[in-house]
């Protein structure tokens, strides 16, 4: 089974213009979103931040854009995206990407369901237009509807 | 020919590079080509028969002894970086061959 973006996207987890100090309180900040919806447990957090400490900012994969994950496992209740811009972008020590403004979060429970949605996902962030839409957006409600009237 | 796409778990990044670059191969009419997505701890394995490894950029540092041609993207969702860098490679690629193994479709 493959869901799509909108089917993974958390609306609880889609926030606009949050506050966060450093890239551990974004990770914090995502995950316990996703944590609060019941999608994920704390450990998922945890794993993140290890995935960070032992490969690398790698996962600064878009100018600006992280899309933080770790290995699929009983940690994810169910697959799942989160979704936040911030306020005041935060360095994540990537060589050319940094700072970053928009933390994307993926839960996945196994290798495979999310991926018609992460192809829907890189169509919409390959997009300037929709990005610069996206960034401006202030309310976490307008945010979520902006992003799904956007998936292609 | 083989082109790894690379990342942290296999699963998340290399698969976005993936989709990119099987796309990329269609519009130019590239077969023999697979692309196969994998993680980084996995890839020392798979080395030997790949020919093109295609990994963010913040991964240098684990690629800098690959035998392998290495393609480092710095911005994963933009088509014309990818299409240009992987495009390369393969040609670099097919000189270390020396064959031509990649038929062109007959229009």
């Amino acid at each position: 089974m493959e869901y799509s973006l909108k089917e993974l996207l958390v609306k609880n987890a889609v926030k606009a213009k949050a506050q966060v100090a450093d890239r551990n309180e974004a990770i914090d900040y995502v995950g316990n979103l996703l944590v609060k919806s019941g999608s994920i447990t704390g450990d998922y957090i945890l794993a993140m931040k290890n995935v960070f400490a032992k490969l690398g900012p790698y996962q600064v994969v878009v100018p600006g854009i992280v899309l933080l994950h770790a290995h699929p496992g009983n940690s994810v209740i169910k697959t799942c995206i989160g979704f936040v811009t911030l306020k005041k972008p935060i360095a994540f020590a990537n060589s050319q990407n940094d700072p970053v403004d928009i933390v994307i979060v993926l839960g996945a429970r196994d290798r495979k369901s999310h991926i018609k949605a992460l192809a829907e996902l890189a169509n919409l962030l390959s997009n300037q237009q929709y990005l610069t839409k996206i960034r401006k957006t202030k309310s976490s409600k307008e945010l979520y509807n902006l992003i799904i009237s956007l998936i292609r | 020919m083989r082109i790894t796409t690379l990342c942290g778990m296999g699963f998340g990044t290399s698969m976005m590079l993936k989709l990119f670059i099987e796309d990329i191969l269609k519009e130019n009419k590239m077969k023999n080509v697979e692309v196969v997505p994998t993680d980084l701890g996995s890839f020392k394995g798979q080395e030997a028969s790949t020919d093109i490894v295609v990994a963010p950029f913040d991964m240098e540092r684990h690629l800098k002894s690959s035998t392998c041609v290495v393609v480092l993207i710095r911005n994963l969702v933009d088509k014309q970086e990818i299409r240009e860098k992987v495009l390369d490679a393969i040609e670099k690629a097919e000189q270390r061959k020396g064959g031509d193994e990649i038929g062109e479709e007959k229009s």
